[in-house]
């Protein structure tokens, strides 16, 4: 059975709002943001924990990402670093305990060689987005806890 | 850059100087999107080529001061640099955005002292002690306040006025 799971980003900025974690998975060569990111130059690692935390603290600049208004890639959302594109889809995985805290799970990474978004990307994170395992992957790292913090509710 | 337990901006001085000279570049794209500058014509400001103007905003890392205060006067902009407390002396949270200070600043009416700081609070003190009194008036700095109640939507057009940054975000 093909096991998925999302890990938060590490050192990026804490927040009550929103999130960044990559889906990752052994036996799947194309859900590669993780494995991609890690490739990054120094300085690019840096310019794009930037671009990421100014997304998680709400800002708004659609050189650096953007989603799409349109269906069916109305959750699809892409982070931009030069030619590098690391696409995912957003959740909202704590209904219960804060329903309006937002996660922008990275899936896949590409390479811009053209002006429109290659629709294969975009369609590989909309395929995984309503997967079982992954969800429940996600809800696994972003677990609802009750406020008292004693037990979890069940995902 | 390993396991991280607090921001990554931690982890160096430059990583940290990396990540407000991509703020600083943020701002200036977006200064230039929004006035139509193009990094032709600020080269051309700059005297030197575009390819000079992409290579310094592309890596940030290596700016300094003088080439923050070059590039920010070019397009017809100022710098300050703010040193403030943000309740977290361990940088668990990274910095806050310039952005932040800027929306709050135009909020604030723009003030360019501190007399003019001090109309603003005041503007704020006005309004925020209307509001308790279930009363709302519409300030007005240079006579003074407006003894007429004006209707709720006015009000929050006043309190709510809105930078384009602001709109913006409220648009996406």
């Amino acid at each position: 059975m093909t096991q998925y799971a999302v890990t938060q980003i590490a050192g990026l900025k804490s927040s009550a709002n929103r999130a960044i974690a990559f889906l990752t998975c052994d036996s799947e060569a194309d859900i590669d943001a993780n494995a991609e990111f890690k490739k990054l130059t120094s300085k690019d690692e840096m310019t794009i924990r930037s671009r990421f935390d100014h997304w998680i603290d709400g800002g708004v600049y659609k050189q650096y990402f953007h989603g799409w208004d349109n269906e069916p890639n109305r959750s699809c959302f892409v982070f931009k670093l030069k030619e590098n594109r690391f696409y995912g889809f957003l959740c909202h995985p704590k209904p219960k305990e804060n329903p309006s805290f937002l996660v922008c799970v990275l899936v896949c990474h590409g390479i811009k060689t053209r002006y429109d978004t290659d629709p294969k990307k975009l369609t590989r994170c909309n395929q995984v987005r309503v997967m079982p395992a992954v969800i429940k992957a996600t809800g696994l790292t972003f677990p609802e806890r009750k406020k008292e913090g004693q037990n979890s509710w069940v995902n | 850059m390993g396991k991280l337990d607090r921001h990554w901006t931690e982890s160096s001085l430059d990583a940290y100087l990396h990540c407000i000279a991509t703020d600083w570049v943020m701002q200036v794209e977006k200064a230039m999107e929004k006035d139509g500058v193009q990094r032709s014509k600020l080269a051309k400001r700059l005297g030197v080529t575009s390819g000079r103007v992409s290579q310094v905003l592309n890596d940030p890392g290596n700016l300094t001061l003088k080439k923050i205060i070059e590039y920010a006067r070019a397009i017809h902009k100022k710098v300050s640099i703010v040193c403030y407390d943000d309740g977290d002396p361990e940088n668990r949270n990274g910095p806050v955005n310039s952005e932040i200070f800027q929306i709050c600043w135009e909020r604030a009416g723009r003030p360019t002292d501190f007399f003019g700081l001090r109309e603003s609070q005041a503007v704020a003190a006005n309004i925020d002690f209307a509001i308790r009194e279930g009363q709302f008036y519409r300030w007005e700095p240079t006579s003074g306040a407006n003894v007429s109640a004006h209707s709720h939507d006015e009000i929050m057009n006043v309190l709510g006025a809105a930078t384009s940054t602001e709109k913006e975000m409220r648009i996406n």
